[in-house]
């Protein structure tokens, strides 16, 4: 018992020396990022804290009857978009990056353009064109004389369908990356395998495609990850995967705890997938020689194989991006049932709550991107690492990690008021802009913190110390040195998370105010109504501000083809 | 006023036996140094020996855990208490320039004298960029300059605001050999024509003997020996200082006098006491030029290694007890020997510098 006492006091004493000696090491900017920290995590939290909350009576009826197809509809999902994003993006890296051929820059930046359509917009546009009623089966029909049943159609209301909608957005994840990966490896690499003897064509599958496969399989997570998430697609083709069964247990049976306990089972195939992605670029840059050498002698393509690979490399652009954009931009014009005023209310909410969140990611990227700077220590550095990891949540599990604690504190404040002060207050929180913008907050964070981070990185550290020696405090300095510097990575993030938002739809159907619409959640509803024509001018509007990203990363992958632009696309 | 009061007070940076550290790292132990106004002071050691450190926590990014720094007499740093690097008045030019980029060249000069009215602070930056000779270049940006005139600038920026010291962290290391050997004494000459004091960190020693008045051999986070180039180099303070600075070897010996000693190569005699104890073993610091071949000498080398540099040869050579030494002789001589041969060589060494075995 003596020696226990004595050791405590060793201990207490121990602590205040370390205190003392490192009283510099905390300030309030870094008590501001483990607040922070501790706030964003709170969904995260939540919902795997349900786990340990027992197993209820839906979730016995779940494991019953859906949940095998929740899992088995999701990984078949998974394995399909894997099998289309590899089989698009891995050859179109490859042409982009070996190859010398006419037309290879317009090529390399027009391969980016389908991310700019979200998942489900894609989905609304070729269910139009290619559902019973739309002009591809109709014209089957008028020309050939068969009717309904008399002959086969591929069903775009499926899961290959929505493999292949997911596959066509997706793919540039893959693009991207991998194109990096074969830019960054070494000449002298690729030079040592010839002259060993190798061909170019089997040193490109024994030596750079090897070299290439962490990058590759970075980009194959972020695609799944965006796959796990995705909710509109697979909700209006009718497929049953963990986001829509979230979204059913917690509106139609009304079971707050299973569907946060289906959201953990999710949030752990998520975390797997964080898990391979983190390790891959890891072991990515131990894969990549990052010196610069003399450009590696690109293979020129004669006509005839340009024409093939313009053939090849075309059609996910085609598909991905042009077809649906050329069929939106007709029927908004021709065929939508357009009210002006209605629709520019809508696109005033989407546009201010966009900017709102823009706004708030940036100053708290801001504030989390100084903390590190100035004091880094273990504490402040995993603060930033937490506030970061919801990039990685469905916006299903993010909303349900949100709804319930505040609808918890709004009716812990409804009681309070009530019993003090008689007045009914409502649903304060849950119900309000609040829960949206503090779920945005926590899903694109991360965006912002990587425009932010990379432009503050630019800036050298004696930068600073040489500001500060010549008579400046640290505010001086931010206003004097870092806003004048930092000034376009700043409009980069505002502008990212701006998109990001507006493109939004889980978490937005799930946490808006009642009667509250924004473009995604409007074109949402049309097109459940089979009004898909009527929804093209949201669509449209979504894809078309979708596009100002696109065309920053097109321009600084022409530039510079590093891993750390590719670092900043996770969330076009 | 005593003798010792008027010393602190023409000393203008005083480092009295400082610590600096990280949590259990310790990186400085008990350092003290003076420099004097107007001195160049060069803070000379191998890599992570703390030469970094301690020019940073003069400028004043990172605090002491004992000990006090003084400027001009008045404490700078102490432990708990440091005043900010921007209320020191203490000028630093550091290795990756760091010159603002979106600032033009004479706004970079310009930056630390902004509370100057217009009229003086433009005569300030002329004056300044006449000073590093680049007067036409007042306008540019810094990436439109060359990396010895980006070095040039950003000293005259250090310099602007008339700082009482400057610091210099390897400010040539980013540059080529031939751009280093024309800059080192440009440097020199324009912070003696600012009567500047400055301290300056380098790892090459033919860099610090070109600028420095003073140099403080450092090692482990302990200043060796603080002292002129001449002294460090024929009188080392310590074993360190001696194999640091300089090409040479160590023979084992034994004092036979108080002025000689006996070492595998023979007797050999210094004009001064050597201060050691008779027949205690020490070791002797035998230079690459105090090795000379003679024909009628009595003891051989062999060669274990060769190195042609142009002008002359060294040599690697093995005595016959297995220790080693390393000799010199011009390219021209008529004399070449390969690995394998012996030759006769002789010691002449003037002053005995002696260490204890």
């Amino acid at each position: 018992m003596l020696s226990l006492a004595s050791f405590l006091q060793q201990l207490i004493i121990r602590l205040m020396i370390a205190k003392a000696l490192n009283y510099k090491t905390f300030n309030w900017l870094s008590g501001c990022a483990l607040l922070i920290a501790v706030t964003l995590s709170l969904p995260i939290f939540v919902v795997s804290s349900s786990v340990f909350s027992g197993l209820g009576p839906t979730w016995v009826h779940l494991a019953d009857t859906v949940l095998s197809d929740y899992v088995s509809n999701s990984f078949l999902l998974l394995l399909g978009v894997a099998a289309g994003t590899l089989l698009l993006g891995v050859p179109a890296a490859w042409f982009t990056s070996v190859c010398e051929f006419r037309g290879k820059v317009l090529l390399t930046w027009m391969f980016l353009l389908p991310l700019a359509f979200p998942a489900y917009i894609v989905a609304y546009t070729y269910t139009g064109l290619l559902d019973f009623a739309g002009p591809v089966q109709s014209f089957i029909r008028e020309f050939s004389g068969l009717k309904y049943g008399e002959y086969w159609f591929f069903e775009i209301r499926s899961l290959p369908g929505a493999a292949i909608m997911l596959t066509l957005v997706l793919y540039p994840y893959v693009y991207l990356l991998t194109r990096a990966a074969f830019l960054q490896q070494s000449t002298n690499s690729l030079e040592v395998c010839r002259t060993l003897g190798y061909s170019r064509y089997r040193a490109f599958f024994h030596l750079s495609l090897p070299m290439a496969r962490p990058a590759i399989i970075a980009g194959l997570t972020l695609a799944l990850m965006e796959t796990l998430a995705d909710y509109g697609t697979v909700q209006f083709f009718g497929i049953s995967t963990f986001t829509t069964g979230i979204f059913r247990t917690f509106y139609g049976l009304g079971d707050s705890t299973a569907a946060a306990q289906l959201a953990s089972l999710l949030l752990s195939f998520v975390a797997m997938l964080i898990i391979l992605e983190r390790y891959s670029r890891r072991q990515n840059r131990y894969h990549s020689n990052s010196e610069q050498r003399a450009a590696p002698a690109l293979i020129k393509l004669s006509k005839t194989n340009t024409c093939y690979v313009w053939l090849i490399c075309f059609s996910p652009i085609l598909f991905g991006f042009l077809l649906p954009a050329a069929v939106l931009l007709y029927w908004s014009v021709c065929e939508a049932v357009f009210e002006a005023s209605a629709f520019f209310s809508l696109a005033w909410n989407s546009f201010y709550l966009a900017i709102s969140a823009a706004v708030i990611a940036v100053l708290l990227s801001l504030l989390l991107a100084y903390a590190r700077r100035l004091k880094s220590n273990p504490l402040v550095n995993s603060a930033v690492t937490i506030s970061g990891l919801g990039y990685a949540l469905p916006g299903t599990i993010i909303a349900i990690g949100i709804l319930i604690p505040l609808a918890w504190l709004d009716h812990r404040l409804i009681d309070l008021f009530e019993s003090f002060f008689d007045i009914e207050i409502g649903l304060l929180l849950s119900g309000s802009l609040f829960a949206l913008l503090f779920a945005y907050t926590v899903r694109f964070l991360a965006v912002s913190m990587g425009a932010v981070q990379t432009g503050l990185d630019k800036i050298k550290p004696n930068i600073d110390n040489a500001a500060r020696s010549l008579g400046n405090n640290n505010l001086k300095v931010l206003q004097l040195v870092h806003v004048p510097l930092m000034r376009s990575s700043l409009l980069t993030a505002l502008l990212i998370v701006f998109v990001d938002v507006l493109k939004e739809f889980p978490a937005t159907l799930i946490l808006r105010p009642f009667n509250f619409n924004t473009l995604a959640v409007h074109a949402f509803e049309l097109a459940s109504d089979e009004r898909l024509m009527d929804a093209a001018p949201a669509s449209l509007m979504i894809v078309a501000v979708g596009l100002l990203p696109v065309i920053l990363l097109s321009r600084s992958i022409s530039k510079r083809p590093a891993m750390s632009v590719s670092k900043g696309i996770k969330q076009q | 006023m005593n003798a010792a009061q008027q010393l602190t007070e023409e000393n203008l940076l005083e480092l009295q036996s400082i610590c600096v550290g990280y949590g259990q790292q310790i990186i400085l132990s008990n350092v003290s140094l003076n420099i004097e106004k107007g001195e160049i002071g060069c803070l000379l050691g191998p890599s992570g020996c703390g030469k970094s450190t301690l020019l940073r926590a003069i400028a004043g990014f990172e605090p002491v855990r004992q000990g006090v720094i003084k400027l001009s007499a008045r404490s700078i740093s102490e432990p708990l208490s440091t005043l900010a690097p921007e209320h020191r008045n203490i000028g630093m030019v550091f290795q990756d320039v760091a010159l603002f980029p979106h600032l033009s060249i004479e706004q970079n000069i310009a930056f630390g004298i902004k509370q100057l009215a217009l009229a003086p602070r433009r005569e300030r930056v002329t004056q300044l960029l006449e000073l590093v000779g680049l007067s036409d270049y007042a306008k540019r940006y810094p990436h439109e300059l060359s990396g010895g005139q980006q070095q040039r600038i950003a000293l005259a920026r250090a310099l602007a605001p008339k700082p009482k010291l400057i610091l210099l962290d390897e400010p040539f290391s980013g540059l080529d050999a031939k751009l280093r050997e024309s800059l080192v004494p440009q440097v020199r000459d324009i912070l003696k024509q600012e009567q500047v004091s400055a301290l300056m960190v380098s790892h090459d020693q033919a860099e610090a003997f070109a600028i420095a008045d003073k140099i403080a051999v450092m090692d482990k986070g302990k200043i060796h020996q603080w002292d002129n180039a001449y002294n460090s180099y024929h009188r080392p303070a310590t074993k360190f200082v001696a194999s640091f600075i300089g090409k040479s070897k160590f023979l084992a010996a034994t004092t036979l006098c108080a002025r000689c000693i006996e070492t595998p190569l023979g007797k050999l005699e210094s004009k001064t006491p050597h201060g050691y104890a008779i027949g205690e073993n020490v070791e002797v610091l035998v230079r690459l030029d105090d090795v000379q071949h003679d024909p009628a000498a009595l003891h051989f080398g062999t060669v274990t290694q060769k190195n042609f540099h142009g002008s002359y040869f060294t040599y690697e050579l093995t005595l016959a007890d297995g220790s080693q030494l390393l000799c010199s002789t011009p390219a021209h001589y008529n004399f070449k020997h390969d690995i394998g041969d012996q030759f006769r060589i002789k010691l002449s060494i003037e002053h005995l510098v002696l260490f204890s075995r």
